[in-house]
């Protein structure tokens, strides 16, 4: 074994050489240009690619003398194994992969974490994203094994097992928040690739082999026939010249407004109502999307959220995860009035509770800001904040920070923070928000029973009772022409069930009105078509325990809004998939339990489960029957017409055999 | 007779809706020289494949060394030296690296007797593999087949590509290595003077069909050769001459070959009313030639002056 990993490097090391040299080249490019956000940066745009380019490189390189059927007779007939020699072939791949991947990008986090070369405070998470990736190409390894070893048409099912690893990575990507979930979910992916790989390797590629490895190239290929079909669905809909829209807007006098977008002929047009339906003149011949009409509508600041009433997934949309682009770090980009410019870089370091100030030349540490005021670099802070900030996402965008003890006001073209608000024990901070207008903001503050509306000296404008749950809620905040104080809530996806509205007070406080929005489906839309054909590929197995928000927000179609459609589709889906599979076993000629189990599993996992079905399963072919002349099957079944036999290929006369055996005697084992 | 080293039963294999080997029923005896014949793409590397269990058949079953094929242990493995179609070595490493990567493999290997078939081919142990020329490639790849010193060597078309003077060095090699008693080589090749010089059994694949198993000398005395002269132009075969392979007119002459000649065939032959009908002598090669080609071939009489060749009657 250890003969074949030491071939395998030596052979290989080439390709690890390119990966090496190609990724270092771009991070020392990011290295010249310094930026903060180096390794965020390297992670956002390059890391993803490169390891799904460079996994699929090694796992071709590897595969690639085994495609022909003798160079694989000469890897694996000799007195090994062909499991080890497997194992010996990928644990090479893999450590070239990963050292070729991972070498520059520890480099690169070790000049970032050097001082002086960023302008940012580090922390080892933040080379996760990068760690991430470098792991996310042994997916792609295993896939690229896989796509040549396997014997497929190119045109046919061949590149479907590359599914699994974009599933996976973009899983890992987009929507797990934590690393070692990410980490954890991307080793299962590379195991259930290992496993289709031996497979394929272990049979030269025809997947004869056990149900494990037949169902883990299964398990490969699915989300790539799911993908299949997102990509023919998508293709379907981007013919469409027309469009339709409808959405809600607020007026600066905090009416809601329904509009109402159509293009036709390349035409675009706005209708707008209010929520009874009635139409609204004053706004004939409008644009919304015109910037000169920018202020006819209120623009919210902020919308805030309780983190803690987040579900897990959603903590992802809210740079609250492994991959946000300054973990542990949040940039300030307000922390002075209009017009004043300071001279270094604002952070909030979590980890040292404290608004670190760094010099934007020389890259160095300044000094730091926190509830007791300015210390130098390299001397003790008086004071330290109360932990993570809330709505750390939000910082940027405001003069205020929120913990749920306390809420300050910065200045720190005065190196300093007031306190503004110190919250009950028993009624935390949830969040709080600067609003317009900038020269003279209100610092609107949540608990969980109250609203306050403060003044940045710390002055309680009003305060009034909390009229929704913050926890069921995303909250933003705006000030209206009338100085009046407006609230639009809206449901955390958790909560469907919940009502968007308004929440208007007056500068006393008082709550002058409270609108809901109109929850009525427009089945005018175009999204009601794009809504059922989705449902049609979507796998019933999956409507239970797939979030439908978070496809609404990915794939911008309705399947909330439009419930029924979908469901309609996705059972439609099934239907058709069951029927065509049991048409496809039945020709396949499978027995009874393997048709059952496929009917079955098909009209669970949808259309795409039938395309798994014809990638993993192979008919048994048919030929012209010896006897008869008809058609019949090439296996030992009867023949339809004749009854023959399949062995009924006649003797022609040519056949010399000598009396008896050329040799005496079955082999040990042959009666077996 | 003696023990069997390789046994096929039922054998079959298709690709698709191909047939490539149909029903094969194959014995080969311990320490013979087994030659395994047919035209190309008839299922002789399929066949091998089955054998050494590199290739699921679709059907049917082989042992070797009283192992299914599909379950060879690492040990019967090590007892089995295959020389794979195509000769592959891995094109970057030197020569002397293919030794020592190869050795490290098999418990009992001979570096004498690898580096002498690198000797007897002219092969530089500093050469790189992709370097080396076909017939060098060749040697290289049966030095590393033999040097373990297997039981059972199988190889699968060793002479494809080679000129004459590789091609028997080859031969060379391979007769040196059937010295070793009890050393059954199993080889397959399309070319008959290799067969007529190396084997001592063969085996006939005809379009995936094995159509004869037996000894060289059986082969020979079972395809014999006719001429029937007619005073006036010769009558077609009549259809009933069973094992009739090949039909030649010649002027009035008509020459058949066939097959497994009874009384029964040489009255059908009389009844045709020749003049005269004598048997000649056939070569080898024109038996194989007849007996692999003959039922293929569809000349119409008219194509040809010096002789024309009618289908096969295959009743």
């Amino acid at each position: 074994m250890m003969g074949v990993f030491v071939r395998e490097l030596r052979e290989n090391v080439k390709w690890a050489a390119v990966i090496f040299v190609v990724l270092l080249a771009i991070c020392v490019h990011g290295m010249r240009d310094a930026s903060a956000m180096l390794l965020y940066g390297l992670a956002q745009a390059t890391t993803p690619f490169v390891a799904a380019l460079a996994g699929l490189l090694m796992g071709a390189a590897q595969a690639m003398f085994e495609m022909r059927p003798d160079n694989w007779a000469f890897v694996v007939h000799r007195p090994v194994r062909r499991g080890r020699i497997f194992a010996a072939k990928c644990a090479a791949g893999l450590l070239l992969l990963y050292g070729a991947l991972g070498l520059p990008c520890a480099l690169t986090a070790a000049w970032a974490a050097w001082p002086g070369h960023v302008a940012m405070p580090f922390q080892w998470r933040m080379a996760l994203p990068l760690t991430a990736d470098v792991l996310s190409a042994g997916c792609y390894y295993f896939a690229g094994m896989v796509l040549l070893l396997r014997r497929a048409r190119w045109q046919g099912t061949r590149l479907l097992p590359l599914g699994l690893a974009i599933f996976g990575t973009v899983l890992a990507y987009l929507f797990i928040p934590g690393f070692v979930a990410a980490a954890v979910v991307l080793v299962a992916i590379q195991g259930i690739g290992a496993a289709a790989a031996w497979g394929v390797f272990s049979s030269n590629g025809e997947m004869d082999g056990a149900a494990v490895t037949r169902g883990a190239l299964g398990v490969m290929m699915y989300p790539g026939a799911l993908a299949l079909g997102m990509f023919i669905l998508g293709l379907s809909t981007s013919f469409n010249v027309g469009g339709y829209w409808q959405y809600y807007q607020v007026d600066r006098d905090g009416n809601i407004v329904r509009v109402t977008e159509t293009i036709t002929d390349g035409n675009r047009q706005f209708a707008f109502d209010d929520v009874a339906g009635k139409t609204l003149p004053q706004y004939e011949h409008v644009d919304p999307n015109d910037p000169a009409y920018a202020g006819i509508f209120v623009r919210f600041n902020a919308f805030l959220v309780d983190p803690a009433a987040l579900p897990w997934i959603a903590r992802k949309f809210e740079a609250d995860d492994y991959r946000s682009p300054t973990p542990g770090v949040a940039r300030l980009s307000s922390v002075a009035p209009p017009g004043v410019r300071v001279p270094f870089l604002s952070l909030y370091d979590v980890p040292e509770q404290l608004i670190e100030l760094i010099d934007p030349v020389s890259h160095r540490m300044l000094g730091s800001v926190g509830p007791g005021g300015f210390s130098a670099a390299g001397t003790a802070p008086p004071a330290r904040f109360a932990g993570r900030p809330l709505n750390l996402a939000s910082l940027a965008r405001g003069r205020a920070i929120a913990f749920p003890s306390e809420v300050y006001w910065m200045e720190l073209d005065q190196r300093r923070v007031r306190r503004v608000f110190t919250a009950a024990q028993d009624d935390p901070v949830v969040y709080a928000a600067e609003v317009a207008p900038p020269q003279n903001p209100t610092i609107v503050v949540s608990t969980r029973r109250r609203v306050y509306a403060l003044r940045p000296t710390g002055e309680t404008v009003f305060d009034v009772p909390m009229g929704v749950d913050p926890a069921e809620f995303e909250i933003g905040p705006a000030i209206l022409a009338n100085h009046h104080l407006l609230l639009e809530t809206e449901p955390l996806p958790t909560h469907p069930e919940l009502q968007a509205a308004l929440w208007e007070y007056d500068e006393g406080g008082k709550l002058v009105r409270e609108t809901a929005f109109p929850r009525q489906p427009d089945y005018r839309s175009p999204k009601v078509t794009e809504t059922a054909m989705f449902g049609m590929i979507f796998p019933l197995a999956a409507r239970p325990v797939c979030p439908m928000w978070v496809l609404d927000r990915v794939l911008d179609i309705r399947t909330m809004e439009f419930a029924p459609v979908f469901d309609a589709g996705m059972a439609a889906g099934a239907v058709l998939a069951a029927a065509v599979t049991f048409w496809i076993a039945r020709r396949y000629r499978m027995g009874a339990g393997k048709t059952i189990g496929w009917v079955i599993g098909n009209l669970l996992l949808g259309p795409a489960g039938v395309v798994v079905m014809l990638g993993l399963c192979s008919g048994r072919g048919r030929e012209r029957c010896a006897r008869c002349g008809g058609t019949r099957e090439i296996l030992p079944a009867a023949c339809g017409r004749c009854g023959a036999g399949w062995l009924v290929e006649v003797a022609d006369g040519r056949e010399i055999f000598e009396p008896g055996d050329a040799c005496h005697g079955a082999p040990a084992g042959a009666e077996a | 007779m003696s023990e069997c080293v390789i046994r096929t039963e039922h054998l079959t294999r298709y690709f698709g809706t191909k047939r490539i080997v149909f029903d094969l029923n194959l014995s080969v005896p311990r320490g013979s020289v087994f030659g395994l014949l047919g035209r190309n793409g008839s299922g002789k590397t399929t066949s091998l494949r089955m054998i050494l269990g590199l290739l699921a058949p679709s059907w049917g079953r082989s042992w070797v060394f009283g192992e299914e094929s599909g379950r060879l242990s690492p040990e019967t493995r090590a007892r089995i030296g295959y020389l794979a179609e195509g000769h592959p070595v891995y094109g970057w490493m030197r020569v002397a690296d293919a030794h020592a990567y190869q050795s490290q493999f098999y418990p009992q290997w001979n570096s004498d007797l690898f580096y002498s078939v690198l000797k007897f081919f002219r092969v530089d142990p500093k050469t790189r593999a992709r370097n080396l020329s076909r017939g060098e490639r060749t040697g290289l790849c049966l030095a590393m087949t033999l040097a373990p010193e297997p039981d059972l060597l199988i190889l699968d078309d060793p002479a494809i590509g080679l000129d004459p003077v590789a091609r028997r060095s080859l031969l060379e090699s391979m007769v040196h290595a059937s010295r070793k008693a009890d050393r059954t080589i199993v080889f397959s090749s399309h070319l008959l003077a290799d067969i007529e010089r190396m084997a001592d059994h063969i085996a006939v694949l005809d379009y995936s069909v094995l159509r004869a198993q037996c000894s060289l000398d059986t082969f020979r005395s079972c395809v014999q050769c006719f001429v029937l002269s007619f005073s006036s132009p010769p009558p077609p075969p009549p259809p009933a001459v069973r094992g009739l392979i090949q039909c030649v007119v010649r002027g009035r002459e008509l020459r058949l070959t066939l097959v497994n000649v009874t009384q029964e065939t040489l009255s059908v032959l009389r009844r045709m009313g020749p003049a005269e009908m004598r048997e000649v002598p056939i070569s080898l090669e024109d038996a194989f030639v007849s007996y692999l080609g003959g039922s293929m071939e569809n000349v119409r009489p008219e194509e040809s002056s010096k002789g024309v060749e009618m289908p096969g009657g295959v009743p």
